[in-house]
């Protein structure tokens, strides 16, 4: 269950229940006090292991991957400039909610969260 | 007896243990009415010696298996026991042999624990996680960058594999860019809430899309305040990114040292 705080219309600070078991896994097995000569675990057939496996790397799959999303974009939706987004308060930032913000970050844990799909856009005219 | 020094992760052993949840002081600790790990459950109890006690339940041979049911048992006993009394969280899969083992651990190392209690008393941790809004951040990416742009309108005009190297270079410009905003953005987000934190602990290696993972060290008293100051970071933001809070937590990030114990015994 997770509360969301929405003002304006602006801005989504997403607060999920820390209780969730998917928001905290990766600190329990990752992160606490630990006695080296005591640790007896078994991490066999585990799928939770595959938490933020994807990190940054430089590649030429992510190079297509970002050429396609960008040609994806349909800038003629785009009103307002873009410029100097990460300036200051209510003026920066795009206008237009591109898509719904409401959800939270999706942490990638087969099972509690579903993986994040791209999303068909309409097929902008070439 | 077993041999303490057996690191052991490997095969069962012919005794079961004592699983530890955290360590507290003895003065303060409680019984944790929350079932702890296994299948049946078992309950978890109050290991004391000198001034500090640990939270145990019992657990049967061989290794602790990391499956859901167990990590949440695992949370929920820490998460109840920091919800009453200072406690130092362990990390998941620490087994004593037994309660000889685990009092000899606890005079050992009894300054220390106290030391940590009284460093982390009265502050939890904040896990913040900002999340860009991929296309929104692609648009301005396009808007800010002449050649971006131009390559965009390029590879959209030739399709498929005549356009094979400049789809890559624009893929790359576009890749750099991110990387660049999220740097600066990180940088901004960063240096507004650390005024409010004891502590600030940033995860290095991020997806993509992901600005900025931090862990905070917050006092209890300033929780309202950093929880303001959030919002307005993600007011800022818009919807180009989301920002995502988690906590009050117990303070796993910042006990995150090891311990010794006697060797061989």
């Amino acid at each position: 269950m997770a509360v969301e705080t929405r003002r304006d219309g602006y801005g989504y600070l997403h607060r999920p229940q820390p209780s969730g078991l998917a928001e905290v896994v990766d600190l329990i097995l990752d992160k606490g006090l630990v006695i080296d000569a005591y640790i007896r675990v078994s991490l066999v057939g585990i799928e939770v292991l595959t938490i933020d496996a994807r990190i940054v790397v430089a590649s030429v799959d992510t190079y297509l991957r970002f050429a396609e999303a960008v040609n994806r974009l349909d800038l003629a939706a785009q009103g307002t400039d873009l410029t100097d987004m990460v300036g200051n308060g209510q003026e920066s930032g795009a206008k237009r909610k591109v898509k719904g913000a409401v959800e939270g970050v999706k942490e990638k844990l087969p099972g509690v969260g579903e993986p994040e799909e791209e999303k068909e856009k309409e097929p902008a005219q070439a | 007896m077993q041999a303490a020094s057996d690191p052991a992760t490997a095969g069962p052993r012919a005794n079961g243990g004592r699983y530890v949840y955290g360590f507290a002081r003895a003065a303060e600790a409680q019984g944790i009415a929350e079932e702890g790990i296994g299948d049946p459950a078992a309950a978890v109890e109050v290991v004391s010696h000198g001034r500090v006690c640990a939270l145990v339940s019992d657990t049967a041979p061989g290794p602790v298996t990391a499956d859901r049911r167990n990590i949440d048992a695992h949370s929920r006993v820490v998460q109840a026991a920091y919800a009453r009394f200072p406690v130092l969280p362990v990390r998941f899969g620490v087994v004593f042999p037994g309660d000889e083992d685990l009092r000899s651990a606890l005079e050992q190392n009894g300054v220390e624990l106290e030391r940590l209690l009284g460093e982390l008393e009265g502050r939890a941790e904040l896990r913040v996680t900002v999340h860009y809004d991929e296309e929104a951040v692609l648009q301005e990416i396009v808007a800010e960058n002449q050649e971006i742009a131009r390559l965009r309108e390029r590879t959209r005009a030739v399709p498929g594999d005549a356009s094979y190297f400049e789809r890559i270079r624009l893929g790359e410009l576009v890749a750099k860019a991110m990387a660049r905003k999220r740097e600066v953005e990180a940088a901004r987000i960063l240096a507004r809430l650390r005024p409010l934190a004891t502590a600030v602990q940033p995860q290095a290696e991020l997806p993509e899309a992901v600005v900025l993972r931090a862990s905070f060290l917050v006092e209890r008293s300033r929780l309202e305040e950093f929880g303001a100051a959030l919002e307005e970071v993600s007011l800022e933001l818009d919807a180009r990114a989301r920002v995502k809070v988690v906590g009050p937590l117990p303070p796993y990030t910042f006990a995150d040292v090891r311990l010794s114990v006697p060797e061989g015994v």
